[in-house]
């Protein structure tokens, strides 16, 4: 839309690398006519590390720690796929309380994930008060990972084959906690923000991505279901054993920027209560094995493999090609936030600057993922 | 606009592409979904997936077996209906690395095919906007290649910034 009265002139606009609103070093490449961008090119790589690269030259115990630092907010969500990626090469069988282990964890990380997405979006929109609340619940969810395996962020809590560490009586204690704290949380937090008058002025009708767009794009994750697609990996394709437990998927419509932060608010309830389904499917499996038989030295058996999860930025994919060696002849993954972002390009123009800010932020990125 | 057509499952898919191309795309052996796609049908059956309601590229990769002398491109399409996934495997020769551009039917496969070209150098025809995406513009060779040599200290006593 250009205003004829105004005159106004064509610039371009470099924000990032190095920018607080980019949620690490992403760089956006805009041009500008007066305040509406004009066109916007997102430039990626500057935490390029060549994991992919890496990988290959390592045996394949020796690459888990790395899927850790892909989308470091949920580092045990990036073992899964490369895990079961191989297990479908090597044809092992997972213990059902290992399998549950898992899922337990995945889901409280998950839940750490969306507590970072959303207090820091709230606090790209001005609001610096607002990300220290999600943060308290953050760290109750990172007490029971550190109780479980030992590591708050980085855990490569996931073996080949099963879990590292089984539950114990500090677990117990730490998830108690976090039960306890969230619902009271998640009541003041809605209080807190909902109907603010500048959040909701900032938000609404602002970034809409219509279904046909989000599907065309590959959007996945809460991204995609605030756009009106109901598609949720541990639901429509099960994994691990998703298919026992029965959770409502959250959709919403409007597809804007207000409906991506309404979803995360909405499925942080489906996460909790899929936290205490878990927990209490996992207490029945007491002294059972977390780790099925896998030999020490690992020769994959030749052959190509996909295994995709649902993460907590989107669907996470995984491709694993072996020769039979015992280091991969290829890894890929499919990092969600990467194929998140591609509708930059197409969903910024038209838009204020400072809307831009408010697009990447309800996009929850993360930039270790989409730069691999 | 979809929801008209009917879900196709892996059934059908099966038998489509055994109707329309039929020495062109082969079942992969022991698998129900992953098929050997000849380079040059890869975009009418990419475009007949799409019409048949596989809307999510879920991802394009390739793998480089050096010792064949073949690049194998790999694509996951999935379904958001069922949660299907269909896997298109694309095999092309080392000395001449192109292959058909998808972005005109899922706009997902650019910078995926980005990815790929800047990885693997494999020209993408028809694609819109073929640069490098994680490496920077100037790079030279292609990383995830086997015969890419390794080459530490290049950038050692350089200034980053000019």
């Amino acid at each position: 839309m250009q205003n004829l009265n105004v005159n106004s002139e064509r610039y371009t606009l470099n924000m990032g690398p190095q920018h607080p609103s980019t949620h690490g070093v992403l760089r956006i490449v805009a041009d500008f006519d007066g305040e509406t961008c004009v066109s916007a090119d997102p430039q990626i790589g500057y935490l390029h590390r060549g994991m992919e690269k890496l990988l290959e030259s390592r045996t394949y115990v020796q690459g888990m720690p790395y899927t850790d630092r892909l989308d470091y907010l949920a580092g045990v969500n990036n073992n899964l796929p490369y895990a079961l990626a191989v297990e479908k090469l090597l044809g092992v069988e997972i213990p059902e309380r290992a399998s549950l282990l898992r899922m337990l964890s995945c889901e409280i990380m998950r839940l750490a994930s969306y507590m970072v997405g959303i207090g820091i979006y709230i606090m790209d929109l001005g609001a610096v008060s607002a990300v220290f609340y999600p943060y308290q619940q953050r760290e109750y969810a990172l007490e029971v990972m550190s109780a479980l395996c030992g590591a708050r962020m980085t855990q490569g809590y996931i073996r080949f084959g099963g879990v590292q560490a089984d539950w114990n009586e500090q677990c117990d204690a730490a998830l108690q906690k976090l039960l306890d704290e969230f619902p009271p949380f998640l009541e003041m937090y809605h209080k807190l923000v909902d109907e603010n008058e500048i959040f909701l002025h900032r938000t609404k009708g602002v970034g809409v991505v219509t279904a046909e767009q989000a599907k065309a794009y590959g959007l996945t994750g809460a991204n995609l279901r605030a756009s009106g697609v109901s598609y949720d990996l541990r639901r429509d394709a099960p994994y691990c054993l998703y298919d026992r437990f029965k959770f409502k998927v959250p959709v919403q419509q409007a597809g804007d920027c207000h409906a991506r932060y309404v979803q995360r608010m909405e499925e942080c309830e489906v996460i909790y209560q899929l936290i205490k389904d878990i927990y209490a499917a996992l207490k029945e499996t007491e002294g059972g094995e977390i780790m099925g038989k896998v030999p020490k030295v690992l020769r994959v058996p030749a052959g190509e493999a996909y295994a995709q999860t649902e993460n907590p930025k989107g669907i996470m994919g995984c491709m694993v090609a072996s020769d039979g060696k015992t280091n991969p002849l290829r890894v890929h993954f499919r990092r969600p936030s990467f194929d998140n972002i591609a509708i930059y390009s197409e969903l910024m123009p038209g838009h204020k600057m400072a809307d831009l800010v408010t697009i990447i932020a309800s996009f929850d990125i993360v930039l270790g993922e989409i730069d691999a | 606009m979809l929801n008209n057509v009917e879900i196709a499952g892996k059934q059908q898919v099966a038998a489509e592409f055994a109707a329309r191309f039929a020495d062109k795309i082969e079942l992969i052996e022991n698998t129900d979904s992953e098929y050997m796609v000849q380079a040059e049908v890869l975009l009418p059956a990419a475009e007949y997936l799409l019409s048949a309601g596989y809307e999510f590229l879920a991802d394009i990769t390739a793998v480089d077996y050096l010792a064949e002398g073949k690049f194998r491109l790999i694509y996951q399409v999935g379904n958001y209906q069922n949660g299907d996934l269909i896997t298109l495997k694309v095999e092309i020769s080392r000395e001449e690395p192109q292959v058909n551009s998808l972005c005109a039917v899922w706009k997902a496969a650019n910078w995926l095919e980005r990815e790929v070209y800047d990885m693997f150098g494999i020209e993408f025809a028809g694609h819109p906007d073929l640069r490098r995406i994680l490496m920077w513009d100037g790079f030279e060779g292609w990383p995830l290649r086997k015969d890419f040599v390794h080459q530490p200290t290049k950038y050692q006593g350089r200034r980053r910034l000019d």
